[in-house]
């Protein structure tokens, strides 16, 4: 049996990871809510759940990868610099293995909801739709914005579109990620208690 | 490619390529299925098959500055072009990289003929092979018949060490006759039967001949072959259970077939020994690639493919601390655009910057601008004092004289700061710019000539300057009708500062090679030249003039619109037709020609500016009509 408090602390930093990925607030040039911390709450969240998910292990590489790309990203943001832009090599493998990572990770998760949400909670089909929906509009947004020139009219559109669904399937899978947290709420003294007698 | 330079572009751009897909495959090695695997070299043998450097865009690196720098130490300063990936030896080799383009060529060929013998071998080898008796067959044809593969002639021969798939438009599939028939073995050729796996085999093959002097990609190939049999292991295995999962890698390892093993056009080509170990290692990570990747496996390649498709222009020029290797890599960084080609020439101007120059220059002004340099430390576009690069530049009568050739006139703020006696000039130059091995060069038409005339807003247009003259005359009376067109690039930088109310602006002197022209004005004013008596000039007190367009193809127009006679100033332009009619009050006094302004705005500047044949024109005098006048293009009219 899985620890219902790992499972729980595992989702927990999962969703507030996607708070990390998906929010940027920045002053100046420093962002208050870097996406490397985001990565490292993944990481904490795949060794909580990789007991019930044991595909989950196959992201530690990318997860490390994610999180030394996004640190030296946020600092090169702080320093004006785009990291991109100097190693466009690094740039392309990054945006594989995030799309990758983002999608297995949601594939895994939606796993573990299945496994464990109350009948009739549909939990992890919502995650993999957030998923597909994710993955489509990424790859879309990025060919768009090779195709038209991004500081152009038709880049800055496609920009603020993409950013505004990206927001929104964002807030969709965060409050399902809690939703299904939810479901693993540990027990209380007294309800330990309850149970046992 | 016509010489080894364009071959080391090419073959340099495609290790870069590689590396990438190579680091991608070993991160992915063990999270997506081998049918992912072999897919993605789908990426690099599309990018073999374009010229790098196509477009003046790159993919990765920007290697033409490696090439050019490499290149300009033979003291050969020409463009690095790939115009397609196929080698073609053009005349006799004289230099040394003529004779080292030979050898590569040499061993294109040597490369090929070895596949085409081996091939041949085993088609020999396979004529002497027999129908398999009824009862292999009948297994043969129930195993395809299960998979809804459709089978292709099969034959038996001695001496095969294991079953392959031979030949593309009529495959066989050869089966040894010594050994017993292994249903998981023939279900594994079927699959590359019913895959195409040996079309591919033989794209990969003259891919790897293309490149037989890079290790790298000789090294892909075999990857991108031994994944063509992962996949099929793969498809065995889904279809297979247990016990016959470890069976099938014993029979694996036996299957070593190293006297065929590098055959295009056959499915022998990958089962050499050194490969089965990873093909067993496959094996037995099978079940550990997640499920439900398929939809995240196309967004990959998608997204590893479209950067290198669609690559990166060379937007500025590398300063490398040496006059010979900047000027290299200001070679590499070649103007895409017309607008480009006027830009980076503009400033190299205005600048005095021999980089720029060499950006823009002609391949036959290289070797001076380089000499040039080396001599004097610096670059003389012949102007003896330096253009207000603040004030920018202006094109001048952008006129399209080819299919790719452009000429106009380059506008130059040039106040000469050794004489003092007057504030303002201007520096005028025509000059064309055309397109040379795929970029835009800019060559001058002429010395610089001054005009101590400054204007005071050149982006739209200035009578003072020259036009496109439209000419015609009649009874001694002649009329001129000049456009005059001004494209500009928007290089106003503002300077980012905290507080708004400091913040300022400068001209950016960086030259743009691939920009677009952003701004474009278009006005036009009419010239009447009385040429008659004076006591007749005197009676002249009105002017107008209709004028409507004639492109090539159209019909004179029967009548023309009349003027406003009764205004003292009227313009009147009919935005569909273009049709004007301009009148004007004369008061005496004036020369022997009266300039009348005709007006102007804004026109696309991305636009083809389309020049009339000719204008039908009705010329009034004190509101009569009395000539109509065709006013026909003069040659050189806009210098």
């Amino acid at each position: 049996m899985i620890a219902r408090q790992k499972l729980y602390d595992g989702i927990g930093n999962a969703a507030w990871g996607y708070l990390f990925i998906y929010f940027n607030i920045n002053l100046g040039t420093l962002n208050i809510l870097p996406n490397f911390v985001g990565y490292l709450l993944f990481h904490s969240a795949i060794k909580k759940l990789c007991d019930a998910e044991r595909e989950l292990n196959l992201l530690n590489t990318l997860v490390g990868i994610l999180t030394i790309w996004h640190i030296a990203s946020w600092i090169g943001d702080l320093l004006s610099f785009d990291l991109g832009a100097l190693i466009p090599i690094a740039d392309i493998i990054v945006s594989v293995v995030n799309i990758y990572f983002h999608f297995q990770l949601m594939t895994n998760l939606a796993t573990i909801a299945a496994k464990y949400q109350p009948a009739g909670e549909d939990l992890d089909r919502t995650i993999l739709n957030c998923r597909t929906f994710q993955t489509i509009m990424l790859t879309a947004a990025i060919i768009l914005l090779y195709l038209t020139n991004p500081t152009g009219i038709l880049g800055i559109y496609t920009s603020i579109g993409v950013a505004i669904l990206y927001l929104i399937a964002g807030i969709v899978l965060m409050k399902t990620l809690f939703d299904l947290r939810r479901c693993f709420t540990p027990e209380t003294e007294e309800e330990a208690e309850e149970k046992s007698e | 490619m016509y010489d080894i330079w364009g071959f080391l572009l090419q073959t340099l751009n495609v290790t870069g390529i590689a590396v990438l897909i190579l680091t991608v495959k070993a991160l992915f090695r063990d999270k997506l299925p081998p049918k992912w695997q072999f897919a993605v070299w789908s990426v690099l043998g599309f990018m073999m098959l374009i010229p790098a450097g196509i477009f003046g865009r790159y993919s990765l690196f920007r290697w033409q500055t490696a090439v050019e720098i490499v290149k300009s130490q033979f003291g050969d300063y020409s463009f690095t072009k790939v115009l397609h990936p196929l080698p073609i030896i053009e005349e006799i080799p004289q230099t040394f990289a003529d004779w080292l383009f030979a050898v590569y060529f040499l061993g294109v060929i040597v490369f090929m003929i070895k596949y085409a013998v081996s091939y041949l071998s085993l088609r020999l080898v396979l004529r002497r092979g027999t129908e398999p008796g009824a009862e292999k067959m009948s297994r043969i044809k129930s195993i395809a018949e299960a998979r809804g593969i459709n089978l292709c002639r099969v034959i038996e021969a001695e001496g095969l060490p294991s079953a392959f798939v031979c030949g593309i438009i009529r495959p066989v599939l050869a089966i040894p006759s010594e050994r017993e028939l292994d249903e998981k073995v023939i279900l594994h050729e079927l699959f590359h039967l019913k895959n195409r796996d040996t079309l591919w085999s033989v794209i990969i093959c003259a891919l790897r001949c293309l490149h037989w002097c890079n290790p790298v990609v000789i090294y892909c190939a075999n990857r991108a072959l031994n994944d063509m049999e992962s996949r099929c292991d793969q498809y065995v295995l889904e279809n297979i259970e247990g016990e016959e999962r470890r069976e099938y890698g014993r029979i694996l390892l036996s299957m070593a077939n190293e006297r065929f093993s590098k055959t295009a056009g056959s499915t022998s080509i990958n089962n050499g020994g050194k490969n089965i170990g990873k093909r067993i290692e496959n094996i037995v990570r099978f079940k550990q690639y997640p499920k439900g990747m398929g939809l995240v496996s196309v967004c990959i390649v998608i997204l590893l493919a479209f950067p290198l498709v669609i690559g990166v222009k060379a937007d500025s020029l590398i300063d490398l601390d040496s006059i010979p290797l900047t000027l290299a890599s200001a070679r590499s960084t070649p103007c895409t655009t017309p607008a480009g080609a006027f830009d980076t020439y503009a400033k190299a101007v205005m600048v005095k910057n021999g980089y720029y120059r060499a950006m823009c220059a002609p391949e036959e002004l290289q070797d001076d601008i380089l000499n040039e340099m080396l001599q004097t430390q610096k670059w003389e576009p012949g102007l003896d004092g330096y253009a207000d690069s603040q004030k920018g530049y202006y094109i001048y009568n952008l006129t399209q004289v080819g299919d790719t050739e452009y000429e106009a006139l380059l506008v130059l703020d040039y106040p000469p700061a050794a004489k003092d006696d007057f504030s303002g000039g201007l520096a005028l130059q025509n000059l064309r710019v055309e397109k040379e091995n795929g970029r835009w060069v800019a060559i001058p038409l002429e010395d610089f000539r001054f005009s101590d005339y400054s204007g005071t807003s050149l982006s739209n247009g200035d009578s003072d300057l020259p036009g496109l003259i439209y000419s015609g005359e009649k009874n001694n009376m002649k009329v001129e009708f000049v456009i005059q067109t001004v494209h500009t690039v928007e290089n106003t930088v503002t300077d980012q500062n905290d507080l708004w109310f400091l913040s300022s602006s400068h001209y950016n002197t960086v030259p743009k090679p691939n920009t677009d022209f952003t701004g474009g004005f278009r006005s036009n004013y009419i010239r009447y030249y009385h040429t008659r008596s004076e006591s007749e000039k005197w009676s002249v007190s009105h002017i107008g003039l209709s004028t409507m367009p004639v492109y090539e193809g159209e019909e004179r127009p029967e009548a023309l619109a009349v003027p406003k006679n009764n205004a003292a100033y009227s313009n009147f332009t009919n935005s569909v037709t273009g049709e004007q009619c301009i009148s004007k009050q004369l008061l005496g006094g004036w020369g022997p020609m009266i300039t009348i302004e005709g007006g102007g705005g804004s026109i696309n500047p991305k636009k083809k500016v389309k020049l009339p044949e000719y204008f039908a024109a009705d010329l009034y005098i004190n509101r009569k009509k009395v000539a109509e006048l065709d006013l026909l293009l003069q040659k050189g009219g806009a210098e």
